[in-house]
């Protein structure tokens, strides 16, 4: 039984947790909310999943780097653990982008205030400053 | 069905689910709508890339070759990343439906 993928996968999650819990991300925010959204997200794709398994579009390939565990006919138990990486991903890095545009226009309006106040500064006193 | 067409049913459903919490939230399509997620689908897709094209190459999924495309981004083939895209469309969506709580009969989390 390999235990590669499925440790490679607990690895990364474990990054997840520690990015969400040190720049508050997704957890952070609302945990209860997370918790919803997360659930949700994960059933949406396993659903998709089966579909297409359903449809014998997708299939299990080898083994040996996975346990064997299986959740369903070519579901192995590490599809469910790469939906959670996935989800998680996408809403810690959301979380993050989220911050970051925040964080970017709160700082552009500041510049714009400050450039504004000392323009109309300048403006009242003399021309002189102009020239250089 | 190929694996386009189910990929296009659940995709479908993520955007139609975004542009129906959109109406109800009444959100506008400003930049602090799309940056945020701008950035989330440009991060997610390269991660996707070098993730997808890592387990197909060790062969931890295969596909059935008759009912796929057969557009390759390396090779994974093009269907695997609606779910990245779907994943962008559909959880901030929720997230953000979930947050307002204003418009809906209940309140999730806290404010």
């Amino acid at each position: 039984m390999g235990i590669v993928y499925l440790a490679a996968l607990l690895v990364a999650l474990t990054g997840m947790v520690a990015l969400d819990r040190r720049f508050r991300l997704f957890y952070g925010v609302n945990a209860r909310r997370a918790g919803i959204v997360h659930i949700i997200g994960i059933v949406f794709f396993l659903v998709w999943d089966l579909y297409g398994i359903g449809q014998g579009l997708f299939f299990r390939g080898e083994t040996s780097f996975m346990t064997g565990v299986l959740l369903g006919p070519e579901l192995p138990l590490e599809e469910l653990f790469f939906l959670t990486l996935l989800t998680y991903m996408t809403m810690n890095v959301f979380g993050a982008s989220t911050q970051f545009f925040a964080a970017r226009e709160t700082r552009l309006a500041a510049t714009t205030s400050a450039a504004t106040a000392a323009g109309a500064t300048s403006t009242d006193s003399s021309n002189v400053g102009d020239v250089s | 069905m190929t694996y386009l067409t189910l990929n296009i049913l659940f995709l479908g459903l993520a955007l139609w689910f975004m542009f129906w919490v959109r109406s109800l939230l009444k959100t506008k399509w400003n930049r602090a709508f799309w940056i945020p997620r701008g950035i989330t689908l440009a991060v997610l897709m390269v991660f996707s890339i070098v993730f997808d094209n890592v387990m197909i190459g060790i062969g931890l999924v295969a596909y059935d070759t008759s009912k796929i495309s057969g557009i390759y981004i390396g090779v994974a083939p093009i269907e695997d990343f609606f779910y990245t895209v779907a994943a962008v469309v559909f959880l901030p969506t929720l997230w953000a439906l979930m947050a307002s709580g204003a418009r809906l009969k209940f309140r999730f989390g806290k404010k």
